[in-house]
């Protein structure tokens, strides 16, 4: 995964002001769609949360240029990804957590590829790294339960291309 | 006898999915990405988020441009597992930053921890300062992470 927004010159690197702004909204952590929409200044004063909800389409979707601001550089330059809603996990009906490590059976480029495709295009797949040590990459699943995730594993994991050996970790609980 | 109630329902399920994905939906989007009208989707979201299924909304930030591109995998194992260690070692956990995330496991070891630092010398520094010193930690072993393929 190549990223060239560093190396282009019409998105030069966040200021000083800018990172700060962005680790305290990091850090700040899900907030009510009010104080966010407040936060990032697309709420007018007072504006309740109907009226916003309403002209978002007009704000977001539109071809308007919007007015320069802070939130709309970052926006353009890739530092704010997006906003989504933090839902508990608890209740995603995904509860089980499992973590694989994977080791393909040579490490060409052809065979990363095919790997990395076919898990951008598995949902249950939440997160995948490249790592050192012994395993090429560390994935991580969550399915509704074990045998869930057994099932996955043979179905899915082990059929992908290029995969030669996976280890196991269940996570028996989420600390944080 | 309390009537069965079926909260969150699929669409719920599927407001949630929705709105995980794209929190600033307005509410027409959503509902035609669901198939329900405007006001039952309105008054959907607002159950999800009074009941606290959804805890609340954030933006999504690149980790390259916070300062802080370097992700480690960390297996932790403890000497202790008592209740009282494992409570102390999840307390210390939940306080330290740099900790993005940490499950405890089963199997060899006890704990797999992500950390997210500036670089490889910060995740250096942070190992040997920060995460050795959590209580009751006997052995660590890291995997440095070369590239986020994908991140949920």
């Amino acid at each position: 995964m190549t990223d060239d927004r560093k190396n282009n010159p019409a998105h030069p690197p966040p200021n000083e002001e800018d990172r700060a702004f962005l680790k305290w909204l990091h850090h700040r952590g899900p907030l009510h769609f009010m104080q966010l929409a407040e936060t990032m200044g697309w709420a007018e004063p007072r504006e309740t949360r109907e009226s916003l909800r309403y002209r978002l389409k007009a704000l977001f979707g539109g071809s308007k240029a919007r007015p320069h601001s802070r939130v709309d550089r970052l926006e353009r330059d890739r530092s704010i990804l997006g906003y989504k809603a933090v839902v508990d996990a608890r209740f995603l009906d995904f509860e089980q957590v499992v973590f694989v490590q994977v080791a393909l059976r040579d490490a060409s480029r052809e065979t990363h590829t095919a790997f990395t495709a076919a898990i951008n295009a598995l949902p249950q797949i939440v997160a995948c790294h490249m790592i050192t040590g012994d395993f090429h990459y560390m994935l991580q699943i969550r399915t509704q339960n074990i045998a869930a995730f057994q099932d996955f594993l043979t179905d899915e994991i082990t059929q992908i291309p290029g995969v030669a050996r996976t280890v196991t970790i269940v996570a028996m609980k989420t600390v944080k | 006898m309390e009537p069965k109630t079926d909260f969150p329902d699929r669409i719920d399920l599927k407001i949630l999915a929705a709105l995980r994905a794209d929190a600033r939906l307005s509410m027409a989007a959503l509902a035609q990405q669901v198939g329900l009208s405007k006001s039952p989707v309105t008054a959907r979201v607002r159950r999800l988020e009074g009941a606290g299924y959804i805890l609340g909304y954030r933006a999504i930030l690149d980790p390259a441009k916070l300062g802080e591109a370097q992700v480690a995998f960390v297996q932790v194992t403890l000497g202790d597992t008592t209740s009282e260690a494992l409570e102390a070692f999840n307390a210390a956990v939940r306080a330290t930053k740099a900790i993005e995330a940490c499950h405890m496991i089963a199997g060899g070891f006890d704990y797999v921890l992500k950390i997210r630092t500036r670089d490889v010398d910060a995740y250096r520094k942070a190992l040997g300062d920060t995460i050795s010193r959590l209580p009751h930690v006997s052995h660590t072993s890291t995997f440095m992470v070369m590239e986020i393929v994908k991140e949920g």
